[in-house]
């Protein structure tokens, strides 16, 4: 069993709730009007707690969390401890920690660097490494490559530090790895269509960050997503067990590629057209398709007449509402509004106006209106 | 002989709203009915050869199936079978797939029933006047030697 198996059976409910800890009443954002006028209380960079470090490095070497350590944190969201042990890359991690308003205080591992960044509600308040302090250190941190995000015992910082919205200063570390010649960028996330540093879209699909399938490492050939689509259709026991676990193998790559805690999505989003579901049939619309319309004087002359046999129509429609005005009256119901004569080709649609005349439709039949 | 009962035309009532119904046959005489006194024999006999004729507005190659009358507080659903018309008085919100199975069905089975009767329909069961008790009957006047009295 791993440790992430391990944190997943001891945290329970209670646990993952308290993990959405409440913002301290001293801590706030800082309005962007008061920001000039406000005096910026620097917070001196907290050196990192080495027991605490030294918990994390001596943990898995994928950077996979402590049973211990997490069982005892009571910050971080369960998405993010989820997301650590398959090594997901630190952007696509605070994305998902940013759009899940999350609460909590998390360590940065980088090979020998460490930091701390201190989210609430979703949007970073402060970072810290041993060096440096705020915006600074956030952008540091974020330009780390092979970074891993881990849950912090780490207390909240008082004061807000940086005043950059985190989606902007994840596109701005990344606009910096892309212009820079090495392949540095091992985040995966895909760059937003709006500018960087404008407020984040919470309505937004969160597929929009998602890479797109080309950018999967592993490169999935249309045979295999065709055997795995024939699985899941249930001629699966037709296949030799080296495919089906090929196919399996291949889930598993465009699921690590996505790096999206849930597995709905990466599917919908990495699959094939021709492996999901076809659409539902469209719902046929009721469209009368109208033959001949007339209108008919209280006399019974024809006013008005479109369509074929208009004449022939005004006539029947004029015997038709003449009949139904002498039923009302016999059954003491009154003048009808309407008459609907309904054959098994067509239909004649008769309404009293208004003005005593008649108009009448002659349609094809169509399904019942109630 | 088979003999049509009224009862035929209760199973109508199974459909939501209903208030009731009448039968005509293919002159538009009356052969059954199923609604309150409100609506007389004389009412339905006066409409029956209307409705009967009702189904000659159709175009005569399309065989008719049913006519709607709509008025102000309620429908008239006329359902045309073999041997005649049967009327069904409905609110507007009638289930109206579920009155249109209801009365194809029934008259299927009118055709059966009516076929096998032809020659002497059952005699339609008239409403029982109603009356009203406030009202004060008619006063008689007598002479008796020369006096006169009004019982």
């Amino acid at each position: 069993m791993s440790a992430a198996d391990d944190w997943e059976s001891e945290a329970g409910p209670a646990t993952q709730a308290s993990h959405q800890a409440p913002v301290p009443p001293e801590l706030g954002f800082v309005d962007a009007e008061e920001e000039d006028d406000e005096d910026v209380l620097e917070v001196e960079p907290e050196p990192a707690g080495e027991e605490e470090l030294a918990l994390h490095r001596a943990a898995a070497p994928a950077g996979s969390v402590a049973a211990s350590s997490v069982a005892a944190s009571s910050v971080a969201s369960g998405a993010a401890r989820a997301a650590s042990s398959l090594q997901s890359s630190l952007h696509t991690l605070l994305q998902i920690e940013s759009l899940s308003r999350t609460t909590g205080v998390f360590l940065v591992l980088s090979g020998d660097d460490s930091g701390y960044l201190h989210l609430v509600e979703g949007e970073l308040m402060h970072a810290e490494t041993g060096r440096l302090s705020g915006e600074a250190a956030a952008q540091e941190i974020l330009s780390w490559r092979d970074a891993s995000l881990e849950p912090s015992l780490r207390t909240l910082a008082p004061v807000r530090t940086v005043h950059s919205s985190l989606q902007g200063l994840l596109g701005h570390a990344g606009a910096e790895v892309g212009s820079q010649p090495g392949p540095q960028q091992t985040s995966r996330v895909a760059p937003r269509a709006s500018a960087p540093g404008a407020p984040l879209d919470q309505d937004a699909p969160t597929e929009t960050y998602l890479p797109p399938v080309s950018a999967a490492p592993a490169a999935v050939s249309g045979a295999e997503l065709d055997r795995e689509a024939a699985a899941g259709e249930g001629r699966a026991a037709q296949k030799t067990a080296a495919q089906t676990t090929a196919a399996q193998t291949t889930v598993a790559q465009i699921m690590t590629a996505a790096e999206v805690p849930s597995e709905e999505p990466a599917r919908a989003s990495a699959l094939p057209r021709s492996v999901l579901p076809p659409p539902l049939p469209r719902a046929e619309r009721e469209s009368p398709s109208t033959v001949a319309e007339v209108v008919v004087s209280a006399a019974g002359e024809l006013v008005q007449g479109r369509g074929a046999a208009s004449e022939e129509l005004a006539a029947r429609v004029a015997y038709a509402a003449r009949l139904a005005e002498l039923i009302g009256r016999a059954i003491r119901s009154g003048t009808p509004r309407a008459v609907e004569l309904r054959g098994k080709t067509t239909q004649t649609l008769v309404r009293w106006q208004a003005d005593g005349n008649l108009s009448a439709s002659l349609d094809l039949p169509q399904p019942s209106r109630r | 002989m088979a003999v049509l009962s009224t009862d035929v035309l209760s199973s109508l009532k199974d459909i939501d709203g209903v208030y009731g119904s009448f039968v005509v046959d293919a002159a538009g005489g009356l052969v059954l009915r199923d609604l309150p006194g409100v609506i007389d024999n004389a009412a339905l006999r006066e409409a029956g050869p209307r409705i009967a004729r009702l189904w000659g507005a159709f175009p005569e190659d399309d065989p008719p199936d049913y006519v709607l009358l709509e008025f102000a507080a309620h429908q008239v659903f006329i359902k045309k079978f073999e041997l005649g018309s049967l009327c069904i008085f409905v609110p507007p919100s009638v289930n109206r797939p579920a009155l249109r199975m209801a009365a194809n069905f029934l008259g299927r089975w009118l055709d059966k029933q009516m076929a096998a009767a032809p020659e002497a329909p059952p005699p339609v069961s008239e409403p029982v006047p109603e009356v009203h008790p406030s009202s004060p009957g008619k006063k008689r006047t007598y002479i008796f030697r020369g006096q006169r009295y009004e019982v």
